[in-house]
């Protein structure tokens, strides 16, 4: 009884049975955790690449709302997932680690090593202490809703706020050619993208969208309530994704194999082998 | 499942048992298409541009290297020279019109730093806003060795809307280590923060605040699967079992404790990098004006009337009429299009205009030490058909046509005008009074192919 908790227990699990999930446990959860931080990498970085390569991309306007609904999109439904399927409120801390480990192994191999970049350029964003704070709320309130109005909505604010003492050395005034412009700037002019001119960067500008010096408050509110209705649409897509379904495969008769029979091999809704579903 | 491993369709050519044969001879065959030889690509596919668009947008010339060659870190290279924006009348329908644009170096990335750039001695660390069509901007870049390889060096403008137009490029040979280079200043309202190096500015910072939240999530993912996780959960789930064995109460003061933690991190952190960093400055991304060279003072008028690109002769032939209304007499010294310039043997010219020409360029040294032209973009090829090389007199206008046969048309990818959907070639004349003066005056003319 070496795994045995109180749920093994109440169902009645024999020693065998324990060893043999928890060995299941101690395969597939690495590998849930590689794919998905693979997966949610490449959602990360087509979605909201350039704000978090670059030092000198992350500014207060566009980075805390671009992120934070890129980052919800995945992170609410894996959270959805995992709570809906094994009660267990770590779906926002599971991706966002894997999606910081990722990030750095990008940009160390790719960017730094293979392109030169220095780090102090492409140091990538922190999403752990949103992870854990979405993850605590859930847990605490047990609701989705409750969880987008007092947790995600805060996912901005937490973002930028946790990622700060990281960037804020970054934000200092230095004089570059008789210019006075942030640290971030300076890096950003020095180690050139060749194929990226400064014009291209998406940043706060001086138009009427800057809402005098309060940049960072309008944009991390309008974030996070746009990323409310994002995390509750992929809270809820995350729901269909596990009612477990299979069709049988129509191509399988030019790869070798028969013809499909709809009948014997369609596993639907209905016919889930475990009873009791959803009965609480 | 085994029926279905099992082929039964009948006009497969694949049959039981040969099937395997056939994935291990395909998974051979993908593994040693792995093996096969690959050439390093060192440039950056800058002759593969369209070649009507770099004879007939950003025209770079008088471009000088100093320093460049063989190179050690840190060591300085300064690239100089002038660009030319053809008028709205010649400018590529297929670009758009120039308005903002960017000073940098096309190059494998970062392998150089850039120390200064300026255009029309304006410092470019933003980018230039008011660029004028039929103008002439000056410009300078000051790029340090960084990385320890063969680079080879463009400058180039980026221009918004349209992409990078790159100017000659030269071959850097950088010797040393990639550790050895360090870009030092320093920062702060009063420059009380020193920055040691930019490379590896703050990362303390950085590796610090991540590997602190790195083992916050692993503290809190372990709490949760170090008990029994995937299947025996699922199962409590589906099957309805007590609630509070899914989530205990040790599980709630738990998750409290993590987010009041994680809270007095996140704001304590802030509120200290608040205090250490108090004055801060938003990322400057305003446009800097810039203003062209004045207008130089020409009296001739330049007409290009056809161009011929001949195949095996390598050669093309500009037909153009000139009008001189100026009151000194001219000659032609030199065309140039895409960063390159072919010259006319400056004996023709005589006097001080060939002498003028002569000086307008000096082979590269090779040391690094000297100061000049790219070989490479200095031909010595340019005549006049049909040999009348005298002077265009004042109130004279001639039909002169030029020919500069080489092949560096094949080298720099321009003779691929022969298959270009646009096959128009632009380029600078240069011409010379008796004193030395130089005239530039631009062409653009619909170019024909000659194969035989």
């Amino acid at each position: 009884m070496a795994y045995s908790d109180a749920i093994t227990q109440t169902l009645k699990m024999t020693t065998n049975e324990e060893r043999t999930y928890r060995m299941l446990d101690f395969i597939v959860i690495p590998i849930i955790f590689v794919v998905l931080s693979a997966a949610f990498h490449l959602h990360y970085m087509l979605t909201a690449g350039d704000w978090d390569f670059w030092v000198d991309w992350k500014d207060r306007l566009y980075w805390p709302i671009v992120s934070s609904i890129s980052f919800v999109i995945i992170a609410g439904a894996i959270q959805g997932l995992l709570w809906r399927i094994i009660r267990m409120p770590i779906g926002m801390t599971l991706v966002g680690t894997g999606l910081v480990a990722v990030e750095w192994i990008s940009r160390y191999y790719n960017f730094h090593l293979w392109a030169y970049f220095p780090m102090s350029q492409v140091w990538p964003a922190t999403w752990i202490a949103v992870g854990i704070f979405v993850d605590s709320i859930l847990l605490l309130t047990g609701s989705a809703l409750m969880t987008s109005l007092f947790g995600v909505f805060f996912i901005p604010v937490i973002f930028i706020t946790s990622n700060y003492p990281m960037l804020a050395p970054f934000r200092i005034p230095t004089t570059v050619m008789g210019t006075e412009v942030p640290v971030a700037d300076w890096i950003g002019y020095v180690f050139q993208r060749g194929g990226s001119p400064e014009y291209l960067r998406i940043i706060e500008d001086a138009g009427l969208r800057v809402l005098g010096g309060e940049t960072w408050f309008i944009s991390c509110l309008f974030g996070g309530f746009v990323s409310i209705f994002i995390y509750l649409l992929w809270w809820w897509i995350s729901g269909i994704a596990v009612r477990p379904y299979s069709m049988p495969n129509p191509l399988s008769e030019y790869m070798g194999g028969t013809e499909p029979d709809d009948k014997e091999d369609a596993i639907g809704v209905d016919a889930y082998p475990l009873p009791n579903r959803n009965d609480t | 499942m085994q029926k279905e491993m099992i082929n039964t369709y009948p006009s497969s050519a694949v049959s039981e048992g040969q099937q395997s044969r056939y994935v291990w001879l395909m998974m051979i065959v993908i593994t040693l298409i792995t093996f096969l030889p690959v050439d390093v690509a060192w440039g950056h596919g800058e002759r593969t541009h369209s070649p009507a668009l770099r004879m007939r947008s950003v025209q770079f010339y008088d471009v000088t290297w100093h320093g460049a060659g063989d190179m050690k870190v840190g060591d300085k290279v300064t690239i100089e020279g002038k660009f030319f924006i053809p008028t709205e009348l010649y400018w590529p329908t297929t670009l758009q019109k120039p308005s903002i644009g960017y000073l940098q170096t096309s190059g494998p990335a970062a392998v150089f730093a850039k120390i200064e750039s300026y255009i029309s001695d304006v410092p470019m660390i933003q980018s230039a806003s008011g660029i004028e069509m039929g103008s002439t901007y000056t410009f300078k870049l000051v790029m340090q060795a960084r990385i320890p390889g063969k680079w080879h060096i463009h400058p180039s403008l980026q221009m918004i809307g349209n992409g990078p137009i790159v100017g000659p490029g030269l071959w850097t040979d950088v010797t040393g280590s990639w550790s050895d280079y360090k870009l030092s200043g320093v920062a702060g309202i009063d420059g009380q923060f020193e920055i040691e190096n930019l490379g590896t500015y703050a990362l303390d910072a950085v590796y610090g605040w991540h590997a602190l939240w790195f083992v916050m999530a692993i503290i809190w993912l372990l709490w949760w699967i170090k008990r029994p996780t995937l299947l025996p959960r699922y199962r409590a789930v589906q099957e309805g079992v007590d609630k509070h064995l899914l989530v205990t109460s040790a599980d709630k003061k738990m998750s409290a404790l993590m987010l009041v933690v994680t809270l007095a991190i996140v704001i304590g952190g802030a509120v200290n990098a608040n205090a250490k960093y108090s004055d801060i400055v938003p990322l400057q991304t305003g446009n800097v004006p810039i203003t062209p060279l004045p207008a130089q003072n020409s009296q001739l008028i330049v007409k290009g009337i056809k161009s011929i690109y001949n195949v095996p002769k390598r050669s093309v032939t500009l037909k153009m009429d000139i009008t001189n209304n100026g009151d000194k007499p001219v000659k032609i010294g030199e065309f140039a299009t895409a960063g390159i310039r072919f010259v006319m043997d400056p004996s023709t010219l005589g006097g001080a205009a060939g002498q003028a020409l002569k000086e307008s360029y000096s082979s590269y040294d090779k040391s690094g030490e000297g100061e000049g032209y790219v070989e490479e973009y200095v031909r010595d090829s340019l005549v006049i058909k049909g040999g009348d090389t005298s002077a265009i007199l004042p109130g004279e206008t001639r039909t002169v046509t030029i020919v500069a046969a080489d092949a560096v048309w094949e080298i720099q990818g321009l003779s691929k005008i022969v298959e270009s959907p646009v096959r128009r070639i632009g380029g600078l004349v240069s011409f010379y009074d008796t004193d030395g003066q130089r005239y530039l005056e631009y062409i653009d003319m619909s170019t024909d192919v000659a194969y035989r």
